[in-house]
C-alpha cells in the first residue's frame, strides 16, 4: 500500500461523511461513524494486516479524522437540541402574515357555482357589449315594447351596440348555441343607465340559471329556487312564490323571501310588505326557445335570475352597494 | 296603482279584511306595495297588465278569486246618433302613431260641482274635483284604465279648410302651454291634438290651457283615443311629463275598450250634466279582432308539472273573463283543446302558455309542488377559459393579492382604439376602458391612502376596443398592481412583482417562456403566444392566449424531485456597464452547464471607484446536484466557462 491509497481510503470516508451530514441526524451519523461496528473501527480492524510504517501512518490519520468527526456530531447534537429546547418568549406582538383576498361577489359568485355544480350546472359566459337581437329581442321585449322602460341602455351606437343590461343575453347566445339537454348557470356585470344611489348601481352583477330539456316544468323550477335560496341565504329562509311578469318568461314564477326582521309582518326595511322580492324566474317563453331553434313543443326550460350585489352585502355587512366597484375595499387583513 | 276599497266595492261586494284583499292581490300577481292607509290598497302593476290600472281591473281580480261576478256600472246603451268616420270634427293625419280617436260631440251641458260619489271617490284615489265634465273623464280613466279628455268646443279655433280637431306630429319647435300652465318646446316627434291654430293636447298626456272645461262651457268635445304606446312613451320620457293617461298610454291598450269608457261616460254625462249628442266622429283602424286561442289543456301538466281537469281549467278561465266558445275534445289527455275568447282588456294574453299562468295563477301557486329535475345532467361543459381564470384567482390570492373589482367605464381619450358611449349620464364616464389598470389604479390609489404600505391588487375583468365603426373587441384579462412604500420601484420590481411573476408561471407549468424588451414593459411569450405583459408595477395576463400553453387540469403543477440531489450555492461578482441587460449575463451562465437550476442577483451597487458608468453585480449560482456528482473541481471549470465567455464580452469578473 502506498502514500496515495491511505490518502484515498480518508477521502473517501470524508467524502461519505460529507454526504451523510445532511442526511443523518446525529444518533444516526454516531452510530455509523463511531460506533463499534462502524466505518473508523472498521477500518481499524482492517489495518491489522498493514505493515508496521503503514499501519501507524494510517492510524494517525484515522485519530485525526476521528477526533474531528466527533466534535462535529458533538456540535450537531447540540444543535439539534437546542433548535428543539430553546425558549423564548412566545407573547411577542408580531403581525399576522398578510394573506390574499378574493372579492366579496366572486365568493358568493363561486359558493353558487359549486352548489349548481352538484345538480349538473356547467357554468358559461358571454359578451358584455351586445346587439339588439340578444339583449332584447329574444328576450320577449322587441323595439318599442313596454318593458324597455324597465331598463336604461348604455348604447354604443343605437340601437345595434349597447352594454348588456340584463346577463339573459347570455342565456340567449347559449339557448342559440346548445341543443337540449341544457343546464347552466351564468354571472356576470351588466349596465345600466342610471345614476348610482345607496342601493343602486350603474353597473352590478347578475347570476342567472337555465334548464331546457324534455319534461321541464314549474315543479322543477320552484324546487331548484328552493334549495338554491335557502344555500345562500340560510335553512330558516321562509319563501313564498308567485307569478310575476317578465317578458322573457310565461308562466312567470318568482319567490319573495320574508323579512327578517319583521317576519312579514311589515317593517320599513321591507317597505312594509313583509316579504322581499329577492328573484325572477318562470319557464322559458315559447318564442324565445323558438328564436334559439328549439322546438317549444317538444321541450320545455326554466330560467331563473337574481343580483348578486345584495347578497354580497348582506353577507359581509356592506352597507353602500357601490362600495362593491369603486376602488374603495380595504381588506383589513392586508395592513 | 291605488285602489280606495270602498270605490272598489261599488264593482264586488268585498269579502275580506283589506289585508286580505292584499295578501289576495300579492298571490294573484299585484304586490301590495306598503301599508294600507285611509282604507286604500297601494298594488304593484307591471308593464303586461293596463287594464289592472282601474278599480274594476281589479274588481275582475278578486271577484275571480271569490267566484262572483263584477256588477258592472250603467253605460249608455242605443245610442241614436249614426257613428261616424272622421269628417268635419275629426281629421287624423298622423296614421301609424293613432290607432282609434273617437270624438262625441255634446251640446246642451250644464257644467257644475260634481254629485257626492263621484267627488268622494276621486278624493280617496287623490285627483282633485273640478267639475261634473272633467270630473267624469277622470272617472272614468279610474274605473276602467282607458284614459279619455273633453274640450270645450267654442274655445277651439276654427277655419273653414280645418277639421275641428286635427291628430297629427308636432311641428319642430312648436311650443305648447299645459293645463296647468307649463309651456314645453315640441318637435316633430311628438303627437299632438290641435285645432286650427295650435295644439290643445299632448295626445295621450296632457291637456292644453285654452281648451279646457270652466263653469261657463255648454258645449263639448269628448274623446278617448289609443296611440301607438311607444310614441306616448317616447314624448312622456322626454319633456319629463309623466301623468295618469300617460302611464295608460304607454302601455298595449285595446282600442275596443274605447266603446265601453265612452259609453260609460256618456252615461254619466247624461245622468249629471244634461247633454245631447250632436254628432259621433270615430277613426279606428285597424280594427282589433278577438284574440282567438286553441289551447291544449294539456299544456298545463307540460309546463306547470301538475294535472287540472278540463272543468276546472274552464271554470277559471271563465272567472277570468275568458270566454270557451268551444272544446274538441279527442282521445287522448293530450289532446284536450278548448277554444278560447281572450275578452278585450287583456292585451297580455296571446299564447297557450299564457292560458296556463292564467289557470295556475287562480288555482294558486301554492298547489304546484317541489319536484327535482327529472333528467341525468349534460355532461359538464365549462369552458376551460373560464377554469383557468379561478385557478389563476387562486394563485394570485396564495401570493397575497387581494381582488377587487371597478367599473370598466372611464372618461374617453380616443387613444388606442377606445370605445365611446353614445349616451353616457356624464362625460367623465363617456368610455370604455382598454386596460384593467386604468381603473385597476383607483383601488390602488384608495389603499394608498387608507395607510396600508404593502399592496397587492387584481383584477379579473374585460377590456374593450374598436377595431373599426361597427366592430368591437372585448378581451378577458388579469392584472395586478403592486405598491410597497418603504421600497424603490427596482427593488419592488426585484423583490415582489418579477418573483412572484415567475412563481405564477411555475404554478402555471410554464418553464419555456421567452420574453421580449419593449419600452417599459416586458413581452412575455411562449412560442406564438403573447401570454402576459411584465410592468415595473404589476403584470397582465392575456388569457386566451396562456390557454394555448397551460394544461388546465394540472393547475397548480407541482413537481416532485424523485433523486437524491443537494443545491450547492455559488457567488460571482462581475463589473459591468450600468445599461448592461442582467437578463443576458444570467443567460450566458445558465448555458454554460445544465446543472445550473438558477441564476439571481444577490448585490448590485455603484461607486465612484469603479468607473463612472460602471456597477458592481453579485449573482447567486444555484447549482443542482442530482446524485452527488458534481466535485469542487467539475464546479470551477463550469465557473471557468463562464467567466471566459462574459470576458469576451466585456466584463470582467471581480475580486
Amino acid at each position: 500500500m502506498i502514500n496515495n491509497d491511505i490518502k484515498n481510503i480518508i477521502s473517501e470516508i470524508e467524502n461519505e461523511y460529507q454526504k451523510d451530514i445532511k442526511l443523518l441526524n446525529h444518533n444516526s451519523l454516531y452510530l455509523k461513524y463511531l460506533g463499534k461496528k462502524g466505518v473508523i473501527n472498521s477500518q481499524f480492524k482492517e489495518i491489522q494486516n498493514l505493515t508496521q510504517d503503514l499501519k501507524i501512518e494510517l492510524a494517525k490519520k484515522l485519530n485525526i479524522l476521528k477526533i474531528n468527526i466527533e466534535k462535529e456530531i458533538a456540535e450537531i447534537e447540540t444543535l439539534e437540541k437546542s433548535s428543539k429546547n430553546e425558549l423564548f418568549d412566545m407573547t411577542i406582538p408580531v403581525s399576522p402574515t398578510v394573506s390574499g383576498n378574493l372579492h366579496p361577489i366572486t365568493i358568493v359568485t363561486r359558493d353558487l357555482y359549486q352548489f349548481f355544480h352538484y345538480y349538473g350546472f356547467s357554468v358559461f359566459d358571454g359578451p358584455e357589449i351586445e346587439d339588439d337581437k340578444h339583449n332584447f329581442e329574444m328576450m320577449g321585449v322587441p323595439e318599442n315594447h313596454p318593458a324597455r322602460e324597465l331598463q336604461d341602455t348604455l348604447y354604443i351606437m343605437e340601437p345595434e351596440a349597447l352594454l348588456r343590461t340584463q346577463t339573459s343575453s347570455i342565456e340567449a347566445r347559449e339557448l342559440e348555441k346548445q341543443t337540449p339537454p341544457i343546464r347552466f348557470v351564468t354571472a356576470g356585470k351588466v349596465y345600466r343607465n342610471e345614476t348610482e344611489s345607496k342601493s343602486n348601481g350603474a353597473v352590478f352583477y347578475q347570476f342567472q340559471g337555465v334548464c331546457v330539456n324534455k319534461n321541464i316544468t314549474l315543479t322543477n323550477l320552484k324546487w331548484i329556487f328552493e334549495k338554491s335560496l335557502k344555500f345562500i341565504l340560510g335553512e330558516n329562509t321562509k319563501i313564498r312564490f308567485r307569478s310575476k311578469y317578465y317578458p322573457e318568461v310565461e308562466p312567470g314564477l318568482s319567490p319573495d323571501i320574508q323579512c327578517t326582521f319583521c317576519k312579514g309582518d311589515g317593517c320599513e326595511i321591507c317597505k312594509n310588505r313583509g316579504w322581499i322580492e329577492i328573484a325572477g324566474g318562470g319557464m322559458i317563453h315559447a318564442k324565445t326557445l323558438e328564436m334559439s331553434g328549439i322546438d317549444p313543443k317538444q321541450y320545455s326550460g326554466f330560467a331563473f335570475g337574481w343580483g348578486l350585489d345584495r347578497i354580497a352585502m348582506a353577507r359581509f355587512n356592506i352597507k353602500d352597494i357601490r362600495l362593491l366597484m369603486n376602488g374603495n375595499i380595504i381588506y383589513t387583513n392586508q395592513k | 296603482m291605488k285602489i280606495p276599497l270602498n270605490w272598489l266595492n261599488n264593482y264586488i261586494k268585498l269579502e275580506h279584511t283589506p289585508e286580505e284583499i292584499g295578501d289576495i292581490l300579492t298571490n294573484l300577481e299585484f304586490m301590495q306595495d306598503g301599508p294600507i292607509i285611509d282604507n286604500v290598497l297601494d298594488i304593484e302593476v307591471r308593464q303586461n297588465r293596463p287594464d289592472m290600472l282601474s278599480i274594476i281591473g281589479t274588481a275582475r281580480e278578486y271577484s275571480a278569486y271569490i267566484n262572483k261576478k263584477v256588477n258592472y256600472p250603467e253605460q249608455l246603451e242605443n245610442i241614436e246618433v249614426e257613428w261616424n268616420e272622421p269628417k268635419d270634427n275629426l281629421k287624423v293625419l298622423n296614421k301609424e302613431k293613432v290607432r282609434r280617436f273617437c270624438t262625441i260631440e255634446i251640446n246642451n251641458i250644464k257644467v257644475t260641482k260634481s254629485p257626492e260619489h263621484i267627488k268622494s271617490a276621486l278624493k280617496s284615489y287623490g285627483i282633485p274635483s273640478i267639475n261634473n265634465v272633467v270630473d267624469i273623464t277622470n272617472f272614468v280613466m279610474l274605473e276602467y284604465g282607458i284614459p279619455l279628455h273633453a274640450f270645450d268646443y267654442k274655445k277651439l279655433k276654427k277655419t273653414a279648410d280645418n277639421a275641428i280637431l286635427t291628430i297629427r306630429n308636432a311641428k319642430n319647435d312648436e311650443v305648447f302651454e299645459t293645463w296647468q300652465k307649463t309651456k314645453l318646446t315640441l318637435s316633430s316627434n311628438d303627437l299632438v291634438v290641435a285645432d286650427a291654430e295650435k295644439p290643445v293636447a299632448i295626445a295621450g298626456i296632457i291637456g292644453g290651457a285654452n281648451s279646457d272645461i270652466d263653469e261657463k262651457t255648454t258645449h263639448i268635445i269628448l274623446e278617448g283615443a289609443v296611440y301607438d304606446h311607444s310614441t306616448i312613451r317616447k314624448t312622456s320620457l322626454k319633456h319629463g311629463l309623466r301623468t295618469d293617461a300617460s302611464t295608460r298610454h304607454e302601455k298595449i291598450l285595446n282600442p275596443e275598450m274605447v266603446d265601453t269608457a265612452i259609453k260609460r261616460a256618456l252615461k254619466l254625462i247624461q245622468n249629471n250634466c244634461n247633454g245631447n249628442i250632436l254628432k259621433i266622429e270615430d277613426f279606428y283602424s285597424p280594427k282589433a279582432n278577438i284574440t282567438s286561442i286553441d289551447f291544449n289543456i294539456f299544456e298545463i301538466q307540460r309546463l306547470g308539472g301538475i294535472y287540472v281537469d278540463p272543468e276546472e281549467a274552464i271554470s277559471l278561465l271563465e272567472r277570468l273573463g275568458f270566454k270557451i266558445i268551444d272544446h274538441k275534445n279527442a282521445i287522448g289527455i293530450d289532446k284536450n283543446i278548448i277554444v278560447v275568447h281572450v275578452p278585450a282588456w287583456r292585451t297580455d294574453v296571446d299564447i297557450e302558455a299564457s292560458l296556463v299562468e292564467e289557470v295556475l295563477r287562480l288555482k294558486g301557486y301554492d298547489q304546484i309542488p317541489f319536484e327535482q329535475i327529472p333528467s341525468i345532467a349534460p355532461d359538464y361543459a365549462t369552458p376551460k377559459d373560464l377554469q383557468l381564470e379561478e385557478k389563476i384567482r387562486d394563485i394570485l390570492m396564495s401570493l397575497g393579492a387581494s381582488e377587487h373589482i371597478t367599473i370598466p367605464i372611464v372618461k374617453f381619450s380616443n387613444k388606442n382604439n377606445q370605445i365611446k358611449l353614445e349616451n353616457p349620464l356624464n362625460a367623465e364616464i363617456n368610455g370604455l376602458r382598454t386596460s384593467i389598470r386604468e381603473t385597476l389604479s383607483i383601488a390602488l390609489e384608495r389603499n394608498q391612502k387608507a395607510g396600508n404600505k404593502n399592496i397587492k391588487l387584481f383584477e379579473v375583468g374585460k377590456i374593450f376596443k374598436q377595431l373599426k365603426v361597427g366592430k368591437y373587441t372585448e378581451e378577458k384579462r388579469i392584472e395586478t398592481l403592486y405598491s410597497f412604500k418603504n421600497l424603490s420601484n427596482k427593488e419592488m420590481f426585484a423583490k415582489h412583482v418579477k418573483p412572484d411573476f415567475l412563481s405564477l408561471l411555475n404554478s402555471l407549468g410554464i418553464d419555456n417562456a421567452n420574453w421580449i424588451e419593449k419600452e417599459n414593459h416586458l413581452k412575455y411569450y411562449v412560442e406564438k403566444n403573447h401570454i402576459a405583459n411584465l410592468f415595473s408595477n404589476g403584470y397582465e395576463i392575456i388569457i386566451q392566449n396562456l390557454l394555448n400553453c397551460v394544461d388546465v387540469s394540472n393547475i397548480p403543477a407541482v413537481k416532485i424531485e424523485t433523486t437524491l440531489s443537494q443545491k450547492i450555492i455559488e457567488e460571482m461578482s462581475f463589473i459591468i456597464d450600468k445599461n448592461q441587460s442582467l437578463g443576458k449575463i444570467s443567460d450566458v451562465i445558465k448555458e454554460s452547464s445544465d446543472n445550473i437550476s438558477s441564476v439571481e442577483i444577490s448585490d448590485l451597487y455603484e461607486d465612484a471607484k469603479l468607473g463612472l458608468e460602471k456597477a458592481s453585480i453579485t449573482l447567486k449560482v444555484i447549482f443542482k446536484d442530482i446524485d452527488m456528482n458534481l466535485t469542487k473541481k467539475s464546479i470551477e471549470e463550469i465557473k471557468n466557462k463562464a467567466i471566459d465567455v462574459l470576458s469576451n464580452m466585456g466584463i470582467k469578473l471581480r475580486n
